[in-house]
């Protein structure tokens, strides 16, 4: 299912998001089937730093539900009257840390020590996602969209067209 | 010997001429429509392909930025 073509999707979107695109990888097509190729989306402040995004595909229901959660944390952190950096980048790492702990059980402050032991292969891409936001809130996206994009969805940035072969 | 008054003259007002049909409007003074902002490449989401002015667009309209990273050509393919 194509979550953007979905019409409250699209339409919550078009109402509190700006929208843009960018190619960063590519994918091969041979004869029908598609080989390769993903997505990450983000959800950011104006000035392209990183509030929130989603590693890989996610039906509608999901993208609105990550949306609504921008969208009103944000809204959150404006109404505490946070407006310097360092106050909204501990606003924002509190904010994933508590999605991590709720929805991955993963408590940062007992796994901190871990964290410098590498990956954690327990985590699926939304844990990640959260992990990494949770340790360096508020990135600015070209700081991230490389480790996102290969580390997460183990996918290489690339320049390249897209390839194809047969017909 | 008084003399007699003076006839009275009742002079009506001219009545008001019609107001003129308005001037049909020349067809190239009608504004031409705005030119869009951006496409929704067969999705519900209007996406500008330039990041710079939909940030500006965002600073502007007090709205986020919503950007999607993807592989191959948006047009072709979307993976959603």
């Amino acid at each position: 299912m194509n979550a953007l073509a979905n019409v409250e999707a699209g339409k919550y979107l078009n109402d509190n998001f700006v929208s843009s695109y960018q190619k960063v990888g590519t994918f091969t097509v041979n004869g029908a089937q598609k080989q390769g190729g993903n997505v990450a989306s983000y959800f950011c402040t104006p000035e392209g730093r990183v509030l929130h995004a989603i590693a890989g595909p996610v039906n509608a229901d999901a993208l609105l539900r990550e949306a609504r959660w921008v969208v009103e944390t944000s809204k959150l952190a404006e109404l505490d009257g946070l407006t310097t950096d360092t106050k909204l980048r501990a606003f924002w790492r509190k904010a994933h840390s508590d999605r991590l702990a709720q929805e991955h059980q993963m408590d940062l402050k007992l796994t901190r020590r871990s964290l410098r032991g590498g990956p954690h292969p327990q985590l699926d891409s939304r844990g990640r996602v959260h992990l990494l936001l949770a340790t360096a809130a508020l990135p600015k996206l070209e700081q991230v969209y490389r480790l996102v994009f290969e580390k997460i969805l183990n996918e290489k940035v690339s320049t390249a067209p897209v390839v194809r072969i047969g017909g | 010997m008084a003399l007699p008054p003076p006839p009275v003259r009742v002079t009506r007002p001219k009545p008001l001429p019609e107001p003129e049909p308005p001037l049909p409007q020349p067809k190239d003074a009608t504004p031409a429509p705005p030119p869009p902002a951006g496409e929704t490449y067969g999705t519900q989401v209007l996406f500008r392909n330039n990041r710079a002015s939909a940030s500006e667009t965002a600073k502007r309209e007090h709205k986020l930025l919503f950007v999607m990273h993807i592989s191959g050509n948006f047009e072709d393919s979307c993976f959603t």
